[in-house]
């Protein structure tokens, strides 16, 4: 028991770091986490201005999604990289608790000063533009965000990891990004990308919880649809923390994390 | 189980292949008991930060073994953390936009240390390094000392049973740095086991109980701080300068003098001795030798730690 309080601490504390991260970059947070959404559902509410509730809660979601997983892709992917420049990635990989708290903590940091922006920003836009969007089942769409943010951060260290072995981080960041707004059915219909592609985007998390919150706005929740996000956020987290150990152990074997 | 906190047993590291492959670290082997302070000495590159990436399990032994009370640095690894602490040093290696006590609770934490020690640890170990008064600004304003002084804060909070200590003192004012020097004695005295590596000998002068030399990522001597000094060859150095003749050292020296050398100038001469040992035996002795001469000024050296290492370790470079 005590051992889980001090776990949630290192979480907690971490996570309060990546914010005051956020805080002290704000120029690059308020591009990613206020322009951008707010560019993008001006441009896709002003393209259909007749359109109604549905069509706007569809798009707020869409807009939601891409502009979280940019998010997720330029900031929680760079938390190892960060920590191994400050020099902390040492200190935190010989103690005595388990390392991949921290990575947890910050990851989660990331998400959720992401999400809560973009969120905010896209009901401010909402309201400024006096565009009512319903939302039928808000409990479950409020499930369905905290969803989001969950898979976001299990992606965020699942990449985080990845991005630790390879100088070209900032260039898999690009390559990454359509393809999953693509595969995610966030700007193209899923119908539109070609058939021996398509099961492709069952392995994107962004696309269940793309059709679960969108079913949330209009219609009955889509529960298979959130099992399936659920399901794969496991399987990303999981892979994270397998990621981790074997990056560690490279880095062990090569002697290429630095004393300071 | 020998006893001992920390035992290296034929540890070697190489880095690279073939052509490229250098050997950072070759066949180390030694230990430290509970409760000694053992100092690495080297030149750059002679292999001491790799010997302490072994032990604190950033970096895997090519070949050997290690082990910190008992727990093997490669296949026990967690155990082997959780009994020991280190002290990187330096600037970076702190959040810097969290406060200083944030940080040591956070590394606190992460070193095991429970909520309820955090609360009556974490104002100790910031005042024994002198930091009670700044601990809630932001580490990002704090001078190089004082990082160097929250480093060792952290280090000292988890109380581990082994302390890596990688430059302690390096970047403090001299008042820090014996206020350091007595915080590690006290973890000495409780029987903490400590392997410290220093460019400043004073640290290893007032410190250590024994000294590993290295050089070429090999332990060229594994000595007590006084033998140590000994096999350096002098204890002290005595210059005396004088008029007329110089006195007659052509033939046998005396025992206590390790080494002479005589030089006549155009009005005088000057005659270096180096004795092994420096006592009032040997004080008598000296003026003795001199007394029949006209002697105009007698200086008188005591090697340092620093005279020691700079000999030995040019032996060990030969």
């Amino acid at each position: 028991m005590m051992a889980l309080g001090a776990n949630a601490d290192i979480v907690l504390v971490s996570a309060r770091h990546q914010l005051l991260m956020f805080l002290s970059a704000w120029r690059f947070t308020v591009v990613l986490g206020v322009i951008q959404p707010a560019v993008f559902l001006l441009v896709t509410l002003g393209a259909a201005p007749t359109a109604g509730s549905a069509y706007a809660g569809r798009t707020s979601v869409a807009v939601l999604l891409t502009a979280f997983w940019s998010f997720t892709v330029w900031t929680g992917a760079g938390i190892l990289r960060r920590e191994r420049a400050e020099g902390t990635l040492a200190a935190t990989l010989v103690s005595a608790r388990d390392p991949r708290l921290v990575l947890v903590g910050k990851s989660l940091g990331a998400s959720s000063a992401s999400g809560v922006l973009i969120v905010v920003t896209i009901t401010a836009v909402l309201l400024g533009l006096r565009q009512p969007v319903t939302v039928e089942h808000p409990i479950w769409f409020a499930v369905g965000l905290l969803v989001v943010l969950l898979s976001g951060t299990a992606l965020g260290m699942l990449l985080s990891c990845l991005f630790l072995v390879t100088r070209f981080g900032a260039q898999i960041s690009s390559a990454l990004m359509y393809p999953v707004f693509l595969l995610g059915g966030l700007l193209i219909p899923l119908s539109t990308v070609p058939v021996p592609l398509r099961w492709l985007s069952w392995l994107v998390s962004l696309h269940w919880v793309n059709e679960f919150l969108v079913s949330s706005t209009s219609g009955d929740p889509d529960l298979a649809a959130l099992g399936l996000t659920g399901l794969l956020t496991a399987v990303y987290a999981v892979a994270g923390a397998v990621a981790f150990d074997r990056v560690s152990d490279l880095a062990r074997r090569r002697g290429t994390l630095e004393l300071v | 189980m020998s006893g001992q906190a920390i035992v290296v047993d034929g540890v070697s590291r190489t880095f690279g292949r073939g052509a490229t492959r250098v050997i950072a670290l070759a066949e180390a082997s030694f230990s430290v008991a509970p409760g000694e302070v053992v100092a690495l000495l080297g030149s750059n590159g002679a292999g001491k930060t790799t010997l302490i990436k072994v032990l604190s399990t950033l970096l895997l032994p090519t070949t050997g073994r290690a082990e910190l009370c008992g727990h093997d640095v490669v296949g026990d690894v967690h155990a082997a953390r959780a009994v020991t602490s280190v002290v990187f040093g330096g600037d970076r290696g702190l959040y810097a936009r969290l406060s200083g006590r944030d940080n040591i609770r956070f590394f606190g934490m992460l070193a095991g240390v429970s909520r309820r020690e955090l609360r009556g640890r974490v104002p100790t170990a910031l005042e024994q390094v002198n930091l009670t008064a700044a601990a809630d600004r932001p580490v990002e304003t704090y001078s190089k000392g004082m990082r160097q002084r929250l480093h060792l804060a952290i280090g000292l909070l988890s109380r581990p049973a082994i302390l890596l200590l990688d430059e302690p003192t390096i970047g403090l004012d001299p008042l820090e740095a014996e206020r350091l020097r007595g915080a590690v004695t006290e973890l000495r005295d409780h029987g903490v086991a400590i392997l410290l590596t220093s460019h400043y000998l004073l640290d290893v002068e007032r410190l250590a109980d024994r000294v590993l030399l290295l050089g070429d990522g090999r332990i060229r001597r594994d000595l007590t701080l006084a033998e140590f000094v000994r096999q350096a060859g002098h204890a002290a150095e005595v210059v005396v300068r004088g008029g007329g003749e110089p006195p007659a050292l052509d033939g046998a020296h005396p025992a206590w003098v390790v080494g002479c050398s005589v030089t006549k100038e155009n009005d005088g001469w000057t005659v270096t001795l180096r004795l092994r040992a420096w006592s009032a035996e040997v004080f008598r002795e000296l003026g003795a030798l001199f007394a029949n001469v006209g002697v105009h000024d007698v200086q008188v050296r005591e090697e340092r730690l620093e005279d020691a290492f700079r000999r030995l370790a040019g032996q060990s470079a030969r």
